[in-house]
């Protein structure tokens, strides 16, 4: 993974995917990712926040306070859901990074946009007084960079699914949501495009455009990174994360950009408002019906054969979503596999023994 | 028999869940348990004579039920004339009835995850035993609640009826005020369409009317019970949390508000009563969040062993400017993105030391729910914080509907070391 290309540069920290990562570039920054890698458990956390709180903040916590994110300038957290908050809170405390709460609306309608547009413009602003300021140039600049790489993202992901992801990142999609959202996106568009077009010659040259394994899809929470490594290391499987750290960052749409006299920040601010807000709806989003419409066709487009649901502990998103979904891999007959876990390696062990029986019956 | 006694066992039967759907069961509990149980304050007597008619009501199906989250605001649901039913507040009742262990053993089963909140699963599992009135609608507002959303969702798909959610932003602004706004303008226009009512002003006035009166009473009660000693205890004064919940803009809260200040009042004046209650207060609380409700004993143990007195609830704390009936959506938007436990904790925080000054009370108690990612997961923020304004600050872990999950035995070693702590800062 070259998480190591940011380092050069100043890198803000970023949580959920409807953070515009085009703002935080137009600053001047590198918008990074921060993810639980670190494979220890969180219990350097106890006295600041519950037991009861998702893991993602806590073990986020946990490793800042171990000196791993020492290298950021700041972050930008979002009011995702109340651990977060939470987070925010601790961290406005105990860190002397900057520290800034994005407000992103549950709901999609044109009041959301409207809102989440403003919201944006103070963000703006506020990154603009850390960094560079956000002047309609540097707003389109980082705009088009962020276009174009959802663009080679998709053309990427369209052009031959989970089986070229695997051969070029280790974890396959989610190893490829994983970089993209922690790199410079210039460095990375250069690397995608290098990687489509070994892609296209490759297949040009075995003529083989369709991927043949079996389709099974990762979905529910943010999944530890033992999870994904262990699915991606079944080459019968072409595994499809449904998760913020897979396909709900990766098929972000392409909207276009407002030109000529038509151009200036508000309007800029009103289409990433539109465009976030539209992109695949995650739990969190009010609208069952849009989330129920995404599932339904992931599992039919993608023919997927099973589903493994993450269900992240102390996530009610999760749990909720959950239930959702049970209802419809009941009526499509698709099994389904649920695992709980606290993001940690510690439990890997058994989760390994019920994911490879699971696999195992499907083969 | 003791006829709360006697109800509970009923309930407890195999006609028990044929019993609590009945619109009759309420009517009888009204007359007998109403009239023949004994109540500290007529105000209280009034309030459950209240909760037990818009139960009855409920069942009866004659007007639209319309099922509300806890923070969802029910003039709302008053404004269009529907009758509100709220499970997470039904989940709570289930609990003291000893009803809630079975409920959660279906929830479970369900599939329902056993670390969600247990008012949630509680609900879920009611919902599915077909224990609650059917709905007509559903409402469920964002703040605060990251599980009732979602809860709500679950269930308007179970029943195909509308849902109505509100999305409360995080922070208080020009734009968060229009947001707000602009959902409960086209909610309203929804509930036009769907109960054929036009919204019109004189039922604005009138519903506006009732929330800020009841707002005026319990600033007085707030107002009568920071003097020392204070004439209410918080067995009593946390009971009141179904009004905050169902009763703003309901007709009879002011009148039960009132009674209840005039109570209060009575105390404060009675100098021989007084003097009886100044025993009773060895240390005066703050209680933050909502209290165990499938059993007495954390706050009988603290209120009648120890002399604590919780004088103040936080849940019970007016925190909104009253309402202006010209503005009746920016107005209502007002009201609820006021709410302290909104935006950065520095908000709660502040509303909490200003009550500490106000109520001049010793201390101040979290009691940590389980499941709630809200108030349980700012505990320890606010803890450091308290301190640091040399505010004694007590977070106890519990369950408010599972009473198996938390032995008391914890929580009373806990409770005791506070004592010793306290007793030991104003020796």
């Amino acid at each position: 993974m070259d998480r190591e290309a940011a380092t050069d540069y100043k890198k803000v920290g970023w949580f959920c995917t409807y953070t515009p990562e085009e703002l935080i570039h137009a600053a001047g920054f590198v918008p990074y990712r921060l993810l639980p890698h670190s494979p220890t458990g969180s219990g350097n956390v106890e006295d600041a926040l519950a037991a009861n709180l998702c893991p993602y903040p806590r073990k986020i916590l946990s490793d800042m306070r171990r000196g791993v994110y020492n290298d950021l300038h700041g972050m930008v957290i979002a009011n995702s859901c109340n651990a977060m908050s939470h987070l925010y809170n601790v961290l406005k405390m105990e860190s002397d990074h900057f520290i800034y709460m994005l407000d992103i609306p549950r709901k999609q309608d044109e009041n959301a946009i409207e809102y989440f547009s403003r919201e944006l413009e103070l963000l703006a602003d506020y990154l603009g007084a850390k960094g560079k300021p956000l002047t309609l140039g540097r707003l389109k600049r980082s705009s088009e960079t962020y276009r174009q790489k959802n663009e080679l993202l998709q053309k990427l992901i369209a052009q031959n699914g989970q089986f070229n992801a695997r051969t070029h990142f280790q974890a396959g999609l989610s190893g490829l949501a994983i970089e993209a959202a922690s790199s410079a996106p210039e460095a990375f568009n250069r690397k995608l495009e290098r990687i489509l077009t070994e892609e296209q010659s490759r297949d040009k040259q075995s003529g083989e455009g369709e991927n043949k394994t079996s389709a099974l899809l990762l979905a529910g929470g943010l999944p530890p990174h033992g999870l994904t490594e262990m699915l991606a290391g079944h080459q019968e499987f072409s595994v499809y994360p449904e998760n913020c750290s897979g396909l709900r960052y990766l098929q972000k749409p392409l909207p276009s950009l407002p030109k000529g006299e038509n151009s200036s920040p508000e309007k800029i601010f009103a289409m990433i408002a539109r465009s976030y807000l539209e992109k695949p709806p995650c739990p969190r989003v009010f609208n069952s019906q849009s989330r129920e419409y995404y599932y339904r066709r992931l599992l039919d487009d993608l023919q997927v054969r099973a589903v493994i649901y993450h269900d992240l502990l102390f996530c009610d998103m999760c749990h909720y979503d959950y239930l959702l979904l049970k209802d419809l891999m009941e009526e499509k007959d698709i099994p389904h596999l649920k695992v709980k876990t606290e993001l940690g390696e510690e439990d890997m062990g058994q989760l390994k023994t019920r994911v490879e029986a699971f696999l195992e019956i499907l083969e | 028999m003791n006829p709360h006694k006697l109800f509970r066992e009923k309930l407890k039967s195999k006609l028990g869940r044929k019993l609590l759907a009945s619109p009759g069961t309420y009517k009888l509990a009204r007359d007998v348990f109403v009239k023949k149980s004994s109540f500290s304050f007529e105000a209280r007597k009034k309030m459950t004579a209240m909760a037990l008619d818009q139960a009855a009501e409920a069942y009866h199906q004659k007007k639209p039920v319309a099922w509300t989250s806890a923070f969802f605001p029910s003039e709302m649901v008053y404004l269009f004339d529907l009758v509100p039913f709220a499970p997470e507040a039904a989940a709570g009742t289930l609990a003291s009835l000893d009803l809630a262990s079975d409920l959660l053993k279906q929830s479970d089963q369900m599939g329902i995850a056993s670390d969600s909140c247990s008012f949630h699963r509680c609900a879920t599992a009611g919902t599915a035993l077909e224990y609650f009135p059917l709905p007509d609608f559903l409402m469920a507002s964002s703040h605060l609640c990251d599980g009732a959303p979602r809860l709500f969702q679950y269930m308007a798909r179970r029943y195909e009826k509308p849902l109505y959610l509100l999305d409360v932003p995080y922070r208080e602004n020009e734009g968060s005020l229009k947001y707000v706004a602009d959902q409960l303008a086209k909610i309203a226009h929804y509930l036009e369409q769907e109960t054929g009512q036009k919204l019109t002003g004189e039922r604005i006035e009138k519903v506006f009317k009732q929330s800020n009166l009841a707002r005026q009473y319990q600033l007085e009660i707030s107002r009568i019970r920071q003097q020392v000693p204070s004439p209410m205890n918080g067995e009593e004064g946390l009971s009141y949390v179904y009004l905050t919940l169902l009763g703003q803009g309901h007709p009879e809260a002011p009148n039960i508000y009132r009674t209840l200040t005039d109570e209060l009042q009575e105390i404060v004046n009675n100098n021989a009563v007084k003097s009886a209650r100044d025993d009773k207060e060895r240390f005066r609380l703050i209680w933050m969040h909502l209290r165990p409700y499938h059993s007495p004993e954390m706050i009988n143990y603290l209120e009648n062993e120890l002399n604590h007195k919780i004088v103040a609830e936080e849940m019970n704390h007016v925190y909104w400017p009253p309402l202006d009936p010209e503005k009746p959506f920016f107005s209502l938007a007002r009201k609820i993105l006021s709410h302290p436990g909104l935006g950065p904790i520095a908000r709660r925080l502040e509303t909490i030391e200003k009550m500490v000054r106000d109520y001049q009370t010793h201390a101040v108690i979290h009691f940590s729910h389980w499941g709630c990612r809200q108030s349980v997961g700012g505990a320890l923020t606010m803890k450091k914080l308290l301190q640091k304004k040399g505010i004694p600050f007590l977070a106890l872990d519990g369950d408010c509907i599972d009473g198996t999950s938390f032995p008391w035995g914890q929580a009373l070693t806990r409770i005791e070391g506070f004592h010793e702590v306290l007793e030991q800062l104003h020796a």
